[in-house]
């Protein structure tokens, strides 16, 4: 199997499991802070385990978006106690500087089981073209949602509509309930994604986003908002 | 301070460490839910410190970052109480199911995830956190960041970590034979 394959296949084994590790081990984590043996260890089920991803990615981020924000100020950031309450005269030296800017454009890549089953059944080549035609293709800006509307109604089957986008390789789709939680997530070549109905319950809200993956880096949709009514 | 200006001071400074984060939101993951809710949390935590008496607009970036990891660490807390309150189905994890799959398709992939589950435990423990960022699709240089170590040291570990798992899977007889 090569690295795509496997990632899909990987995709698919990371549900909650018991046993996840605690905000203070994540944040250590992520400060580099402990034994790398620990380190190691936590970051084994942080990586097997859905949820405490989402945590880490959190954690991560207001991590990065300080390193950011001491690089342009002082140099310095600050450690975190996880259980203490912020004051304002505290500061430690970080123990390394940052190295952002080569990273902003390596992005992560998100590969489902839509992948997974193309790859079942069709060998993949370098020919992977998304569709959408010329006229409709959003630059790698931004993903544009068309369908459902933002706010609106939507009965069954939900069809989940966006622009093409230039260069794009693939999109993840993913579909949240209204408090962010993750429902599902596909990866798809296609600008429509049927959301199957087993995962929706009528009357209630859901979010959406398309994030398409260039060669180059990673564009990313508006969160948006629709209602599922069934009329059944 | 006249209640207008307080409020505004809060959003100057929330707004600088919001584009911060949104600049990293999508490297990190992070979705805009979770952006909108830390946000939020650290619009309310200013404003909170700005009635016991701090002077917000001169308060250190740091004291910012700081209160906004708190209010992260909080988000977190809260999520997993709310876990253990409601139990969600596992299904709701996994990806979404393609709608024309059929049931022999379902079984044969259920199988080939279980088989690559198993064989990425048995990659030696130093090794596999690697592989598992790598496949998470984490590229080599932030694992190589969360980790502290250099690249060359990820990437010989990432690839003596994949061959481990090829072998693994070989062994079991999977390969890409197997599966296209």
């Amino acid at each position: 199997m090569n690295d795509e394959q496997l990632r899909a296949v990987y995709a698919r084994t990371s549900p909650a499991r018991p046993g996840c590790a605690a905000p203070e081990e994540i944040l250590a984590l992520v400060q580099r802070d402990g034994a790398e043996a620990d380190r190691l260890r936590i970051l084994d089920h942080v990586m097997s385990c859905a949820e405490c991803r989402h945590d880490f990615d959190l954690i991560r981020a207001v991590e990065s978006a300080g390193r950011e924000d001491a690089a342009g100020a002082t140099g310095e950031l600050p450690r975190v106690s996880a259980t203490s309450t912020p004051g304002p005269h505290r500061s430690w030296l970080r123990q390394h500087a940052p190295v952002l800017a080569a990273a902003a454009v390596l992005l992560p890549i998100g590969i489902g089981v839509g992948t997974l089953r193309q790859w079942r059944t069709t060998p993949r080549s370098t020919a992977d073209i998304v569709r959408g035609a010329p006229e409709n293709v959003a630059d790698a800006g931004g993903v544009i949602p068309i369908l459902p509307e933002d706010g609106a109604s939507s009965a069954e089957p939900v069809r989940l509509v966006w622009h093409a986008v230039q260069a794009a390789v693939r999109y993840r789709v993913e579909l949240l309930r209204a408090d962010g939680a993750l429902v599902g997530g596909t990866t798809t070549t296609d600008t429509v994604f049927v959301v199957p109905s087993s995962l929706l319950h009528s009357g209630t809200d859901y979010s959406w986003w398309v994030r398409a993956e260039t060669g180059t880096g990673e564009a990313r949709s508006p969160l948006r908002r629709f209602r599922f009514l069934n009329a059944k | 301070m006249p209640r207008t200006d307080v409020s505004n001071i809060v959003e100057d400074v929330v707004g600088r460490f919001a584009a911060l984060v949104r600049h990293v939101a999508s490297r990190c993951r992070l979705n805009e839910s979770d952006v909108e809710e830390l946000l939020q949390e650290l619009r309310i935590r200013l404003w909170r410190a700005s009635q016991r008496g701090e002077q917000i607009e001169r308060l250190p970036t740091s004291y910012v970052y700081r209160t906004a990891m708190s209010a992260a660490l909080d988000m977190v807390r809260r999520r997993r109480a709310q876990r253990e309150d409601v139990s969600t189905p596992l299904e709701s994890h996994y990806d979404m199911p393609i709608a024309n799959a059929g049931p022999e398709n379902d079984a044969a992939e259920a199988e080939l995830v279980r088989e690559v589950a198993s064989a990425i435990l048995t990659i030696p423990e130093s090794r596999r956190p690697v592989v598992r960022m790598y496949l998470a699709g984490y590229p080599r240089d932030e694992i190589a960041d969360v980790l502290g170590w250099s690249e060359a040291k990820v990437r010989n570990l990432l690839y003596r970590g994949l061959a481990d798992l090829r072998a693994c899977l070989a062994e079991k007889g999977i390969g890409l034979e197997q599966t296209l």
